[in-house]
C-alpha cells in the first residue's frame, strides 16, 4: 500500500486505540461514581465531563494549548524536562482522549445507573466490599453499555480533526491522521487521493460499527445479560 | 436479641414519608413478621437494619454488635452487620449461574472461578434444597420457585447471623403459594437461623408468625405468642385485614 495511504491509517488507528486506552478507565471510573450521585455539585462535573462533547474543536484546541503549549501551564513545565507534546503523535492521542473523554463517560453513566441498586445491595449484605460490587456485579452489568461507549468513542477517534490540527499539526509522515490526510490531500488539489482516504475512513468506520453492533446483538460478550 | 429504633424523613416529589419504628425482638419470641400494607415501612425498616440507608435518627442493636448509634456516630457497614436479604424479586446475579449466585458470598474477585471447597459445599446445599440440577442455569431460566430456593440456599451460605425475608411468595403463583410455605418453613427450621418476614398476605402471618409486628404509617405495633394464642383464621383476618385497608 502507498506510505502516503498507509501512514495516515496505521497512525489513525494507532491514536485513537491509545486515547481510547487512556480516557477509558478514568472514564468508567468516574462515570461509576457520577451514575448515583444527584444535586447541583454533580450536575456541574456531569457538565464539565460532557463538555469537549458540545464545544467547538477550536475551543478544545485552544483550551489545550494554554495548557500543554510552550507556555502552558503544564506545557512549560514539561518543556523543563525535555518533554515536547505540541507537535507529535503523543499530542494528538491527548487531544483525541480529550474528545472522546465524555462519549465513553456519557454511556458508562447511563450504563451504571441502570444497574438495579438491589443487586448491588444484596451483594453489600453477602460481605462484598465495594470493590468487590463493582468489579462482580456493577462492572459486568454495565459492560453492554460501557463496550458501546467504547467502540464509539473508537470510531469518533479515527475520525478526530479539529483539535488534533491544533495541539499535533499536520506534518506528514509524523503527524498527520486520515483526517488530517483528506483535508491536505484535498487542499493540495489531489482530489483521487482525498476520496480514497475518504472511503478508507468510512469503511473503517463502518465496519467499527457494525462489528460492535454484531458483538452486542449475538451477545458474544455478553451472555444473559 | 434485636433492637431497633430508627428514625427517617423520607422526600419524594410526591410525598413525604416518616418512618419511626421501636421495636425488640427476643430470642424466645421465635419467628417475627412484619405486617402492613404497602407504603407502611416494612421494606424501609429492613434496609435500616441492614445497614442500606444511614437513619436520622437511630439505636440498632443486635446481640453484642451495635450496628447503629446515632448519637454515638456509629454506624456498621452492611458488610458487617452478617445479616442476609433476601429481596423480594431475590436480586439474583442475572450474569452468574445458580451456582456462581450462591457460592457469592465465599468466592473472591473472580466469581466465576470457585475452588473445589466452595463448591462442594454449594453443592451439598444446592442437593438439599433440591436445584442441583439447576447449578449451571442462569436466573432467568429459573422459576419463581426455584429462584427463591437459590436465593435462600445463597443468604445461607453466607453464614449470616440473620435472615431477612422481604415478601418471599409475592413473585409467586397463589397455587405455588401453599406448597412453598411448607418448604420455606422446613427449610428455616433446618438452617436454625433466626428468620424474620414481611408479607401483607393475613395466610403468611398465620402460616410463619410466632411474633407480630404491625406496621402502620411508618409506626410499629408488637404482638407477642400469637400462635400460643391459638389465634384462628377467623379471628386475626378480620383484624389483619381491617389494617391493610
Amino acid at each position: 500500500m502507498n506510505q502516503d495511504i498507509f501512514f495516515p491509517l496505521v497512525l489513525s488507528l494507532k491514536v485513537s486505540f491509545l486515547a481510547v486506552c487512556c480516557a477509558g478507565v478514568p472514564a468508567v471510573w468516574f462515570a461509576h461514581i457520577m451514575a448515583r450521585k444527584k444535586g447541583m455539585f454533580s450536575a456541574f462535573m456531569d457538565s464539565l465531563c460532557t463538555l469537549p462533547l458540545v464545544l467547538p474543536p477550536t475551543v478544545l484546541g485552544y483550551f489545550l494549548i494554554l495548557l500543554l503549549g510552550k507556555k502552558g501551564i503544564l506545557g512549560s513545565w514539561l518543556n523543563a524536562y525535555g518533554i515536547q507534546i505540541m507537535f507529535t503523535w503523543q499530542g494528538a492521542v491527548i487531544a483525541c482522549t480529550v474528545v472522546i473523554f465524555p462519549l465513553i463517560y456519557k454511556y458508562s453513566r447511563v450504563a451504571f445507573s441502570q444497574v438495579d441498586q438491589k443487586l448491588q445491595d444484596s451483594a453489600a449484605t453477602l460481605g462484598a466490599s465495594e470493590f468487590k460490587i463493582f468489579f462482580t456485579v456493577s462492572l459486568p452489568l454495565a459492560l453492554k453499555g460501557i463496550f458501546a461507549g467504547i467502540m464509539l468513542a473508537f470510531a469518533r477517534g479515527l475520525g478526530e480533526f479539529g483539535a488534533t490540527l491544533m495541539i499535533a499539526g499536520n506534518i506528514p509522515y509524523k503527524t498527520q491522521t486520515l483526517a488530517l490526510a483528506i483535508y491536505a490531500s484535498f487542499q493540495n488539489g489531489d482530489d483521487e487521493n482525498a476520496l480514497f482516504l475518504v472511503l478508507i475512513t468510512s469503511l473503517l468506520c463502518i465496519a467499527v460499527l457494525c462489528i460492535a453492533e454484531y458483538c452486542l446483538e449475538k451477545k458474544m460478550v455478553f451472555k444473559n445479560l | 436479641m434485636l433492637t431497633v429504633r430508627i428514625q427517617k424523613q423520607f422526600r419524594s416529589s410526591v410525598s413525604d414519608f416518616f418512618l419511626n419504628t421501636d421495636f425488640t425482638l427476643r430470642k424466645e419470641d421465635g419467628t417475627a413478621v412484619f405486617f402492613g400494607a404497602s407504603g407502611s415501612g416494612k421494606t424501609l425498616t429492613f434496609q435500616g437494619i441492614s445497614g442500606l440507608y444511614k437513619p436520622d435518627r437511630a439505636f440498632i442493636k443486635f446481640r453484642n454488635t451495635l450496628f447503629c448509634d446515632t448519637e454515638k456516630n456509629i454506624f456498621l457497614p452492611a458488610q458487617q452487620r452478617k445479616i442476609s436479604y433476601v429481596f423480594q424479586d431475590y436480586a439474583l446475579f442475572p450474569h452468574l449461574t445458580v451456582l456462581q449466585n450462591v457460592a457469592y458470598a465465599k468466592s473472591g474477585l473472580w466469581v466465576k472461578f470457585l475452588s473445589k471447597s466452595i463448591k462442594e459445599e454449594c453443592l451439598e446445599l444446592l442437593k438439599q434444597f433440591r436445584i442441583e440440577n439447576l447449578k449451571n442455569h442462569y436466573p432467568s431460566q429459573l422459576s419463581g420457585g426455584q429462584k427463591q430456593r437459590a436465593a435462600l440456599a445463597r443468604a445461607i451460605l453466607a453464614k449470616s447471623e440473620l435472615l431477612f425475608l422481604d415478601e418471599p411468595f409475592s413473585a409467586l403463583d397463589p397455587l405455588l403459594r401453599e406448597t412453598m410455605r411448607r418448604e420455606l418453613l422446613a427449610n428455616l427450621q433446618k438452617t436454625a437461623i433466626p428468620a424474620v418476614l414481611i408479607t401483607h398476605d393475613p395466610e403468611d402471618v398465620l402460616f410463619f408468625a410466632d411474633t407480630l409486628i404491625i406496621f402502620k404509617d411508618g409506626t410499629t405495633q408488637k404482638i407477642e405468642h400469637v400462635k400460643k394464642q391459638g389465634l384462628t383464621e377467623q379471628t386475626i383476618k378480620p383484624f389483619l385485614l381491617d389494617l391493610l385497608k
